[in-house]
């Protein structure tokens, strides 16, 4: 049978939630009690097994794990940069992003921004900072592609819909203006996502794919086809 | 302490800037600490340093959004977490424990190294004998234990880096603890 105050006591004693008073009594009790005081020797014994931990330093075949963590700050040098930067050519993908950020911008009301911590999207509304959705993880793109491949089919009906209404119901002038609010855009986009990805190509290259892929997902041309 | 602290922040702030020092400066201050705690989480030195080259990447990576709200070590070990999850399924203890059929496997660990003179074999044995104990538990009880036992986290600081419930802190534990306790008894009733 097990001792009634071990049951009520043992556990708040060993996690240290006792009140001083109790941590007392429970203490004195233990001296007069076999069977907790056996039962606290046991804890007490894993406590010691576990901490008798010496530190190890490292072994001699950690050389190469040693080095590729300390080339990590090595500056790229110009060949290993274009090197790294070949597969991922940004003027290859550069009209899917620009056509990707102006879609967004118009008909999802949605914008890029380049942060401090690198590259942003903003999900309804031009300015509206409350609904930034931080693109620097990559796991974060991800859900953003997903999201969108899954709103893909809406937005293709939503923008057929837009540039309906537009010719049906808008003025040649309004036409021209939103032709224009494109351009300045793409202009402006050009610019940003192209600093963003100098940024990211210095840093996270998974990232960079991702986008890469984000882009490619959200094609202007093709969705205007 | 609050030296270590600044100093700490200060590497990191060198090391955004660039500074391949500062890079290094920090890895030698942690190097050993992240390896030993990779070593207990992991049960055997291979898959040790691979996590530890996985958290130095990790942090390189995440350097810049070190922001110096909690201790750098603290952050440092939120991506010891996060890793070592992935590196848990792989885990391969150095000794298997089997009760019934090898009893007296962990009460024989102390014994041989006392036959052995030299330091660094003993210290092996005894980290090898916390491994073997470490590896009976499931990973989120092993997580808890290192954060409690070896880096002296109150439940409270290891309820937020685990993000889990205080309870459910200390729930895991003891729940730890009694079933190396339970292991324990049993290896040392048997002849
Ligand atoms: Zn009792």
């Amino acid at each position: 049978m097990q001792c009634p105050e071990s049951v009520r006591c043992l556990s708040a004693y060993i996690l240290d939630e006792l009140v001083p008073s109790e941590r007392e009594a429970f203490k004195n009790h233990v001296l007069g009690c076999a069977q907790c005081s056996a039962e606290l020797a046991s804890f007490e014994s894993v406590k010691t097994a576990l901490n008798s931990w010496d530190d190890e330093a490292l072994p001699v075949s950690a050389v190469a794990h040693r080095e590729r963590i300390r080339n990590l700050a090595k500056p790229l040098t110009k060949q290993e940069k274009a090197s790294r930067l070949s597969p991922f050519n940004w003027w290859q993908w550069a009209p899917s992003a620009l056509s990707f950020a102006v879609l967004v911008l118009v008909f999802m009301d949605a914008s890029f921004l380049v942060a401090e911590d690198g590259f942003s999207v903003s999900f309804g509304g031009l300015k509206n900072d409350a609904s930034v959705v931080q693109m620097v993880d990559r796991e974060e793109l991800q859900q953003v592609i997903a999201r969108l491949e899954q709103r893909q089919d809406q937005n293709n009906i939503a923008l057929m819909q837009a540039v309906l209404n537009q010719t049906r119901e808008s003025s040649e002038a309004n036409f021209q203006q939103l032709f224009a609010f494109f351009d300045q855009q793409r202009l402006n986009d050009l610019e940003q996502v192209r600093a963003s990805y100098d940024q990211l190509a210095e840093s996270d290259f998974e990232t960079l794919r991702s986008l890469q892929q984000l882009a490619s997902y959200v094609s202007f041309n093709e969705i205007v086809r | 302490m609050g030296t270590i602290i600044d100093e700490d922040q200060a590497l990191v702030a060198a090391a955004v800037k660039g500074s391949e020092q500062a890079w290094i400066d920090l890895v030698v201050r942690y190097e050993s600490r992240i390896y030993n705690q990779a070593l207990r989480l992991t049960g055997n030195s291979a898959d040790a340093l691979d996590l530890m080259q996985e958290v130095f990447i990790g942090i390189y990576k995440n350097l810049h959004r070190f922001r110096g709200e909690s201790k750098f070590s603290s952050w440092v070990f939120r991506i010891v977490h996060n890793k070592s999850i992935d590196l848990a399924r792989r885990w391969r203890p150095p000794v298997e424990l089997k009760s019934s059929e090898e009893p007296d496997q962990l009460a024989k660990i102390p014994s041989t190294a006392s036959d052995e003179p030299d330091e660094q074999i003993a210290q092996e044995q005894t980290n090898a004998q916390v491994q073997v104990l470490l590896g009976q538990l499931p990973i989120e009880q092993r997580l808890v234990v290192e954060l409690k036992l070896f880096q002296s986290q109150t439940f409270e600081e290891i309820s937020i880096s685990q993000d889990i419930s205080e309870n459910t802190a200390k729930t895991r534990f003891y729940s730890a603890l009694k079933k190396l306790k339970d292991l324990l008894e049993k290896n040392h009733a048997m002849p």
